[in-house]
């Protein structure tokens, strides 16, 4: 073993705690003088870290401490009336949350309560096949009214009367749909406005159909 | 002349709340805590801050936050290790912001106010060391310094120290020799 070892295990030996060396160690030390004395030295930095971490984490508790201590704990609310302060944050907001939630999943797309519902087709698809009117015994329906057809709607003779308007590639299977259908036939009905500039979000509604007119769309700019 | 005033037995419980009952249940078992765990809590932040004063205040407001989340605390006995962890995380940001506001005022003070450097004499001397060896522990990673502290502390085991950090023995040995090696290289 020679000196850099030596110096090492030394160094291993007092940081693990040990105070004597292992037999080789303690072989070298004896026959080498400058080893004898850095292994003194590192045992005497030891002892010192030893002793400067004791009295830095071994002083006296203060008097005041524990009393003060207490005297916090006693202006403290109780746990209980955190705890029922915590329910009560929770509660308003989930309620709040609840209403949110509710209101959201109220909230339809523009409806109307008024007249019997008619499809009306485009012009084009019109011609194609005559009207098939449906008969419902049901009265007053809610009918889904997108910006579309309100837009549209806008130009028709009785601007209030709910209207659904489909497209021309897909008159001939609603009616069929709707011919076939019991009623009264609620529909889901999934919307898409198109406008010039895009399209707008997809809307989602319950269609309720009592009675059907098929009609040829009116004329207007944007059909 | 006097006036005797006749109570009943067990009048006072029976008017109390529940909620006072269970305060009164838990102030008292945290009281036992407290004597028992408070001292400790002081040390471990003494050994942070280096200041009685700090540390007094840093380990009464760790009591104080354990006791407002003690109903969380589902086993009692993880009290001691919880406490401690508090009080070594609230001493530690106490020591960087102490840091923080030494620096900024050591940067705005004139060159005349700042403290002189030691002499020769204050660096022989004992207080010197227990200063170099306070700046060598600030130095050393979170973990190593919190198994120097703990086990440092009067009639702390190994086992006791890895019961509070929740580690194995082995682990709390193995942070103990790199912790004192490095104190030593940055001492020699």
């Amino acid at each position: 073993m020679n000196c850099g070892q030596c110096q090492q295990e030394m160094v291993e030996s007092l940081a693990a705690g040990q105070q004597f060396l292992s037999s080789e160690a303690g072989d070298h030390v004896q026959s080498c003088a400058r080893c004898a004395e850095y292994f003194q030295t590192q045992r005497e930095l030891f002892r010192s870290i030893d002793a400067g971490l004791h009295s830095l984490v071994n002083q006296p508790i203060p008097p005041s401490f524990l009393p003060g201590v207490r005297m916090r704990l006693a202006e403290q609310p109780s746990l209980a009336a955190n705890a029922r302060w915590h329910w009560h944050i929770t509660a308003v907001g989930a309620t709040a949350l609840l209403a949110i939630c509710i209101g959201y999943a109220s909230r339809k797309p523009v409806l109307h309560l008024s007249s019997p519902p008619k499809v009306v087709s485009s012009q084009r698809a019109f011609n194609d096949s005559p009207a098939l009117p449906i008969q419902s015994a049901a009265p007053s329906p809610a009918l889904l009214h997108t910006k579309s057809n309100a837009h549209r709607s806008s130009s028709a003779p009785r601007p209030m009367e709910p209207e659904v308007i489909v497209s021309a590639e897909e008159r001939q299977a609603f009616v069929r749909f709707l011919a076939d259908s019991p009623e009264p036939t609620d529909v889901a009905v999934l919307a898409r406005a198109i406008h010039e500039r895009g399209e707008d979000p997809v809307e989602i509604g319950l269609l309720q159909i009592k009675t059907l007119e098929v009609k040829p769309l009116d004329e207007t700019a944007s059909e | 002349m006097q006036e005797l005033v006749l109570t009943r037995p067990g009048s006072i419980l029976e008017t109390d709340s529940p909620r006072e009952i269970a305060r009164a249940r838990v102030l008292r078992e945290f009281e036992t805590l407290l004597a028992e765990c408070g001292p400790l809590a002081f040390r471990v932040a003494q050994g942070v801050l280096r200041n009685a004063a700090d540390a007094e205040d840093v380990a009464q407001e760790a009591l104080l936050r354990a006791y407002q989340k003690f109903d969380r605390l589902r086993d009692p006995a993880r009290f001691r290790a919880w406490l401690v962890r508090i009080t070594f995380r609230m001493a530690l940001d106490r020591w960087r912001s102490r840091k923080r506001r030494e620096l900024r005022e050591t940067e705005w003070a004139l060159p005349d106010l700042r403290p002189a450097p030691p002499t020769t004499e204050e660096v022989a001397s004992a207080n010197a060391f227990q200063l170099r060896l306070e700046k060598a522990m600030a130095a050393l990673p979170e973990k190593s310094r919190l198994v120097l502290l703990l086990a440092a502390i009067e009639g702390h085991t190994l086992a006791e120290v890895s019961e509070i950090l929740a580690v194995p023995i082995g682990t709390v040995k193995s942070r103990l020799f790199f912790a004192r090696k490095q104190l030593a290289e940055k001492l020699r």
